[in-house]
């Protein structure tokens, strides 16, 4: 896997507006992408999933990423994965749900030296971590 | 006053989700939840699908539209939230003889051919033709994504 991208699937703008302040703070990066669920149907929002999933590089990997577990971009991404064949399943990563920034900011920082099987793992901790009292 | 337990049925092409499991049964404290689709009912992985929906004080049921026909007859124990995945199941269920007083038009989205009735209520001819059908058996159509939202005569609309 050359580049592991990431597809933020969220309500509204909020997977373009985390992409956009994660790029305030660590300057541009590649492979980044939101797909909001704003006017789709939980099978257009799978339709448009498969079609991102097509454009995707044959060396490179896929994290999706959505906001809220049992959402429609949670869903629709669930049903993108049960579909996939084994080739294709290989690529794809997650979905791993309640994205937040400092679980974004890890995850671009960490994508390219950090083992794909301890990545994620990573990831959910710092995004639990984020979360104070 | 508080009004007795009754069955709400939702039509909402993304089924259960947060707008329902948040958006409706949070706000209004409404804790059993029935997904009524015979493909999903009959198939594990859709049900495992929608299992992580409701919050942990909710409940979700699957049922085929026969079983929630037969539900509907009877005043629910309490205040229970149906969804539906178009106005399609809404015909079967009268048809099966369940009675249906209203029906809510929770979300259709834009499709090809589709026309837009409000941002998130699109009917396509087959669907507008189906509620006209039910709207002369006397339902009353209902749009309204949320609680809060303004009730739009959909009868007055088609």
């Amino acid at each position: 896997m050359s580049l592991l991208r990431a597809l933020l699937i969220t309500h509204g703008e909020l997977g373009a507006a985390l992409l956009a302040t994660a790029e305030e703070i660590l300057g541009p990066r590649e492979g980044l992408a939101a797909l909001s669920n704003r006017g789709l149907s939980r099978d257009g929002l799978v339709a448009e999933l498969r079609a991102r999933l097509a454009e995707l590089p044959a060396e490179d990997g896929l994290l999706l990423l959505v906001d809220a577990p049992g959402a429609s971009p949670h869903v629709a991404a669930r049903l993108l994965l049960g579909g996939l064949d084994s080739a294709e399943r290989g690529r794809v990563l997650g979905p791993l749900t309640g994205v937040n920034l400092p679980l974004l900011l890890t995850f671009l920082n960490r994508r390219a030296t950090t083992p794909v099987e301890e990545l994620l793992p990573l990831l959910v901790e710092r995004g639990r971590a984020g979360i104070l009292l | 006053m508080t009004k007795a337990p009754h069955w709400i049925v939702r039509v909402d092409d993304r089924l259960v989700h947060g707008q329902v499991c948040v958006g409706w049964c949070d706000t209004l404290g409404i804790r059993r939840l029935v997904l009524a689709d015979d493909l999903i009912a009959a198939c594990e992985f859709e049900r495992e699908l929608y299992a992580c929906c409701p919050a942990d004080e909710q409940s979700l049921e699957f049922m085929t539209l026969a079983q929630l026909a037969a539900a509907l007859a009877v005043p629910p124990g309490e205040t229970t939230l149906a969804v539906l995945s178009d106005p399609a199941a809404a015909e079967t269920l009268l048809e099966l003889g369940a009675p249906l007083p209203e029906l809510i038009l929770g979300g259709l989205h834009h499709q090809p051919g589709a026309r837009e009735l409000a941002n998130y209520l699109f009917l396509t001819p087959d669907q507008e033709a189906g509620l006209r059908r039910l709207s002369a058996r006397g339902v009353h159509l209902i749009g309204q994504p949320l609680p809060d939202s303004p009730r739009l005569d959909v009868n007055r609309l088609i």
